[in-house]
C-alpha cells in the first residue's frame, strides 16, 4: 500500500486480547489503519465514531456479543452497509446461520485461518 | 425301582415264613402224633395270617415311602416358590412382570422405589408409557420384540419418575410363558444413572478443556505466523526447519482439540442442527481446497466429480463440514503417495449423495464393525500413520445420524475404500 494513499481502517472486536494484538500487528504490517474494542458495546461505539471500512466481529464476548452487535449496526444507516465479517469459533459455529440472517457478510472460523488469510480476506474486501 | 426291591424282599420273607411253619408242622407232627389234616389247616391259617400281616405293613411300608416322597417334593415346591418370591420381591434389581402389549401385572418392590409408585397405581398401566429413549424408534422396536418373544438386552432409556424426575437405565426383557400357557414378559431395570452422571462429568471436562485450549492454541499458531512473516529472511535453515515443526504441531494439536470438542458436544448433546440454504458448488470447491495442497504434496490425485448437480443443499454447514472434512482428510492420509482421492457428489430424487472414493491401504474386514467407534483406529492405518485419535469416523456417523442421513461403506485391503453418505435435502426439492 503506498504511503500517500489514506490508509484503510479495520476495526477488530474480539475480547481476546493476544488474539486482536496479532490481528492488528498483521493488519498493521499491511498498512492497515487497526482500531480495536473488547467487546460488542465497545464494538458499536467505536464502529459508529470511528466508521471503519471493515470490521472483523468475534461471536462469543460479555457485555454485549458479536451477534447483537451486528444487529444494532445494521440498524444505523451507516452500519448497515459496513463489510462485516465474523471470526467464528468452534463453540459458536451454531450461530452461523443467525449471522446470516443479521447481516454478516462473511465468516471465518477462527482457529482454522491463518493471519495470512484473514490479511488476504481484508485486501479482496477493501480492494487494497 | 424302590417298590419292585419291597416286593422281592416281601417275597423272600414269606417263603422264608412258608418254610420255618412247613418245618414246624413236620416235626410237630411226627413227634407228637397230631392228626395231620388239621395240623395243616391251622399251618396254613397260620402262614396266611402272618403272610397277610407281612404284605399289609410292606404295603404300608411303600406307602408311607411314598407320601413322604411326595410331602418332600410339595415341601420343596413350596420352599422353591417362597425363595422365588423372596428373591423376585426383595432382590435389588428391579423387576416388572408385563404381558405381551407391556401392561404391568407386577412389580417388586426394587421396582417400585425406582417408579416411586405402588404396585396397585403401576398395575394395569402400559410401562412403555413411563419409559423414554433419544431415539423413539429404539422403544417402538423394545414393543415390537416384547411381543414376538425376542429378547432385549441393555437398552439404554430413561423411565420417568412419579413426580416428573428420571433416571437412566438398562432396560433388558426375557420372554416367557407361564402355567396357563400365555406369553409374557420379565423386564429389568439396571439404574445406570449414577455411571450416566460420571460419563457427563468426564465429557463435559473434556468439552471444557477443549474449549480453553483453543483460544492459547490460536494465539500461538498466530503469533508464531508473525514471527515468521515479519522476519523472513532473518531465519536460517535450521530454524525454519524448527518453525516448521512447531507449526505442524500446533495445527496436530488443534485438530485433536477440535475432535475431542466435537465428540464430547455430540455426547452431551449440546450440537445444536442449524439447517440453511447454501451453495453447494462452492462449498465443495472450498472443501477441496483445504485437503488439496496436502494430497499434491504426496502426489495424491484428488478430483471432484459431479453427477446431476445439486447446486443448492439445505443442510447445516458445520455437520458437512464434519462429514466431509473427516471422510476426505482420511482418504488423503491413508492413501500411498501418487494414488487417487475422488469426492462425487450427485442428486437422487430427495437426497443428496456424496461418495469419498481412495485408492488407499483399505479396512481388515474383521474391524468393519467398529470403525465407528469411539476412539477406534483400524490396526493398519495405527501402523500406518502414527497420529489421529481415532474420533473421526465416529464424529462423521454422529453427523450423518442427527442430520438424518445414513453412511455405508465398502473396503478391499491395498485396493481402497468407498464411504457412501446419503443426506435429505427436501426443501430443495420443494423449491424446485
Amino acid at each position: 500500500m503506498e504511503s500517500t494513499q489514506i490508509a484503510k481502517k479495520i476495526l477488530i472486536v474480539d475480547d481476546e486480547k493476544d488474539l486482536r494484538d496479532a490481528m492488528s500487528m498483521a493488519l498493521g504490517y499491511e498498512g492497515f489503519e487497526t482500531i480495536v474494542a473488547a467487546d460488542g458495546k465497545e464494538g458499536l461505539i467505536r464502529a459508529l465514531v470511528e466508521k471503519p471500512d471493515l470490521v472483523f466481529l468475534d461471536i462469543l464476548m460479555p457485555v454485549m456479543d458479536g451477534i447483537e452487535m451486528l444487529k444494532l449496526l445494521r440498524k444505523d444507516p451507516w452500519g448497515k452497509t459496513v463489510p462485516v465479517i465474523v471470526m467464528t469459533a468452534i463453540d459458536s459455529m451454531d450461530k452461523i446461520a443467525e449471522v446470516i440472517e443479521q447481516g454478516g457478510n462473511e465468516y471465518l472460523p477462527k482457529s482454522r485461518t491463518t493471519l495470512g488469510a484473514i490479511v488476504q480476506k481484508a485486501k479482496e474486501r477493501l480492494n487494497a | 425301582m424302590h417298590d419292585f426291591f419291597v416286593s422281592k424282599k416281601i417275597a423272600f420273607e414269606a417263603i422264608g415264613v412258608w418254610c420255618v411253619l412247613t418245618g414246624m408242622y413236620v416235626f410237630v407232627t411226627r413227634t407228637l402224633d397230631i392228626d395231620v389234616s388239621f395240623a395243616f389247616h391251622v399251618s396254613i391259617s397260620i402262614s396266611i395270617v402272618l403272610l397277610s400281616l407281612l404284605v399289609y405293613q410292606s404295603l404300608r411300608a411303600s406307602m408311607n415311602a411314598r407320601f413322604l416322597a411326595q410331602s418332600m417334593v410339595k415341601d420343596a415346591l413350596l420352599y422353591s416358590h417362597e425363595l422365588f418370591t423372596e428373591v423376585y420381591q426383595a432382590g435389588p434389581v428391579p423387576y416388572v412382570l408385563v404381558d405381551v402389549n407391556g401392561t404391568v401385572e407386577s412389580l417388586n418392590r426394587a421396582a417400585m422405589r425406582l417408579f416411586k409408585t405402588s404396585e396397585e397405581v403401576c398395575k394395569g398401566t402400559n410401562i412403555f408409557d413411563a419409559v423414554e429413549s433419544e431415539n423413539t424408534v429404539r422403544i417402538g422396536l423394545c414393543r415390537e420384540y416384547l411381543k414376538q418373544g425376542i429378547a432385549v438386552n441393555d437398552e439404554e432409556v430413561r423411565v420417568m419418575q412419579v413426580g416428573g424426575t428420571h433416571r437412566w437405565v438398562m432396560l433388558s426383557i426375557f420372554s416367557f410363558t407361564d402355567s396357563a400357557r400365555t406369553q409374557k414378559g420379565l423386564m429389568t431395570f439396571v439404574d445406570i444413572t449414577k455411571q450416566k452422571q460420571v460419563d457427563a462429568a468426564k465429557t463435559e471436562f473434556v468439552s471444557l478443556a477443549s474449549h480453553q485450549l483453543r483460544t492459547p492454541l490460536t494465539t500461538m499458531k498466530w503469533n508464531m505466523e508473525l514471527l515468521h512473516s515479519t522476519n523472513p529472511n532473518a531465519f536460517t535453515g535450521e530454524q525454519q526447519e524448527l518453525y516448521g515443526r512447531v507449526m505442524q504441531g500446533l495445527v496436530r494439536m488443534d485438530l485433536l482439540v477440535t475432535d475431542f470438542l466435537n465428540a464430547s458436544r455430540f455426547e452431551l448433546g449440546t450440537l445444536t442442527v442449524d439447517r440453511t440454504q447454501f451453495d453447494l458448488t462452492t462449498f465443495v470447491y472450498e472443501l477441496m481446497q483445504d485437503h488439496r495442497a496436502h494430497a499434491e504434496e504426496r502426489q495424491i490425485q484428488i478430483e471432484e466429480v459431479w453427477g446431476e448437480r445439486p447446486y443448492l443443499i439445505y443442510s447445516d454447514l458445520k455437520l458437512l463440514t464434519m462429514i466431509l472434512g473427516n471422510l476426505l482428510s482420511n482418504a488423503v492420509k491413508y492413501t500411498r503417495d501418487g494414488g487417487h482421492v475422488r469426492l462425487e457428489v450427485m442428486r437422487e430424487a430427495e437426497w443428496v449423495i456424496f461418495k469419498v472414493i481412495d485408492t488407499g491401504i483399505g479396512i481388515p474386514p474383521d474391524e468393519h464393525e467398529q470403525i465407528f467407534s469411539k476412539i477406534f483406529r483400524a490396526s493398519n492405518a495405527r501402523a500406518q500413520v502414527a497420529e489421529g485419535t481415532g474420533l473421526g469416523l465416529y464424529i462423521v456417523r454422529e453427523a450423518v445420524t442427527v442430520l438424518g442421513g445414513t453412511i455405508s461403506f465398502v473396503s478391499q485391503i491395498g485396493v481402497g475404500t468407498t464411504f457412501t453418505v446419503a443426506l435429505p435435502n427436501e426443501p430443495f426439492t420443494r423449491m424446485l
